[in-house]
């Protein structure tokens, strides 16, 4: 059984919020209008986190491209009441929407603060309904939605390596965020795979994990920038 | 009683308004309007641009996936487009009018604007890919009679449920999680 991981290298990383558009995109997450967005109900499933470092002068800016970490032992899905949210064999926290009660302890429970509450319907601006991903649900008022490692994208590539009658390939299935990155800061693949770039990528010496004292055991990992460990 | 006397001014009201002409007028528009609202319901795909005979076609020797070409490789089964028809009949095989329709409408320059009548819920993930081609289903598991139908169905001959799709999955030992078909 295959467990899906990322790898993000801070180095490489620009910031360029790329990933947040595409994962718009690909997700059907909708734009929050002003009055929204002012009281901090932007809707994102992955989101640039920015660190601020030393005083002024000597100030160094730490951006954190931070998707939900699909931990291992999530400590949302205990605390859903009616099982909307739980992990798949595959090690994908899954949201399942149409029984989502929208009591938000999951939102609360999660120590990175990826998941995000529909306060209001999704609206598009005119026309733009016309671009919606048909793969992915459009998620109601009064439900909690989150990242999913884009899991309609691995459905498909299933389907298509078994109607081919091969298994999937290291590379053939990777969210969107991956694959727009244009610093290719991203790595997406099988941890369990001993030969796949995700799992060397998670071996090097720079790596680590966000809040990794919480044993949360997230399969997001992050490539240091320089000395940065994400302690500070 | 005095509770009896209270009352029949406002019964006799009633009497009169139920004798006139208001009411039965009234009583009119409400069964037009509910007739013409419910056949909106029961025919909601409305009619079809071509009187469609799957019946003839299955008969000629054409399989389902000849017209509906994603049915074994895609997520969607889709409908046949112009193209597909006039491969077929861009020249006459029958006297039929309906069959003539598609060269008027392709010399217009139009498509075919046919009316999906089999829709499932958007939270649903399907592919027929899986069902058709992955676990050899025969098309008729889901969609009934329809290749024996003489005219365009007006509305699925299956009902699509939840539990029509469990009972089949867990028949069949196909993974019955939420996740697995929704999205």
């Amino acid at each position: 059984m295959a467990r899906w991981g990322m790898v993000i290298d801070l180095a490489k990383c620009s910031g360029c919020q790329a990933c947040v558009v595409a994962c718009a995109a690909e997700n059907n997450v909708p734009c929050a209008s002003p009055e929204e967005a002012g009281r901090g109900r932007t809707l994102a499933w992955i989101k640039i986190v920015p660190f601020i470092e030393g005083e002024f002068p000597h100030v160094k800016m730490r951006l954190l491209p931070l998707p939900c970490q699909h931990c291992d032992n999530p400590p949302c899905i205990k605390v859903c009441p009616v099982d909307a949210t739980n992990i798949t064999p595959d090690g994908i926290v899954r949201q399942i929407f149409g029984r989502c009660i929208g009591c938000r302890y999951c939102t609360n429970a999660c120590p990175y603060t990826v998941r995000v509450f529909n306060w209001k319907a999704p609206e598009w601006p005119e026309g733009m309904e016309e671009a919606q991903n048909p793969d992915v649900s459009l998620r109601p008022k009064g439900v909690v939605e989150k990242c999913t490692f884009c899991v309609h994208r691995l459905q498909k590539a299933k389907e298509v390596a078994a109607s081919q009658n091969r298994p999937l390939a290291d590379g053939e299935y990777i969210p969107a965020c991956v694959e727009t990155c244009p610093t290719q800061a991203m790595y997406f693949g099988d941890l369990e795979d001993p030969k796949s770039k995700v799992k060397e990528m998670s071996r090097s010496p720079r790596v680590f994990r966000l809040l990794e004292e919480l044993g949360a055991q997230p399969k997001v990992f992050y490539l240091a920038e320089g000395e940065w460990s994400g302690k500070s | 009683m005095s509770h009896h006397s209270l009352n029949s001014p406002g019964q006799a009201g009633l009497k009169s308004f139920f004798r006139s002409r208001y009411f039965f007028l009234g009583l009119v528009v409400f069964f037009i309007g509910g007739m013409f609202t419910l056949s909106r319901w029961v025919v909601s795909s409305g009619p079809q641009p071509i009187q469609f005979n799957h019946s003839k076609h299955k008969e000629a020797g054409l399989n389902c996936t000849d017209c509906h070409s994603g049915a074994l490789d895609q997520a969607e089964a889709g409908l046949p487009q112009m193209s597909v028809c006039l491969g077929c009949h861009e020249a006459p095989l029958t006297q039929s009018k309906e069959e003539e329709k598609i060269r008027t409408l392709a010399a217009a320059g139009n498509e075919l604007a046919w009316i999906q009548v089999t829709r499932l819920p958007q939270d649903v993930y399907f592919s027929h890919r899986r069902h058709a081609r992955l676990a050899h289903l025969e098309c008729s598991v889901c969609h009934g009679g329809i290749g024996e139908s003489i005219r365009p169905p007006v509305r699925p001959a299956v009902t699509f449920s939840m539990s029509r799709c469990l009972d089949c999955h867990q028949k069949m030992h196909a993974y019955t999680n939420c996740y697995g078909c929704h999205r």
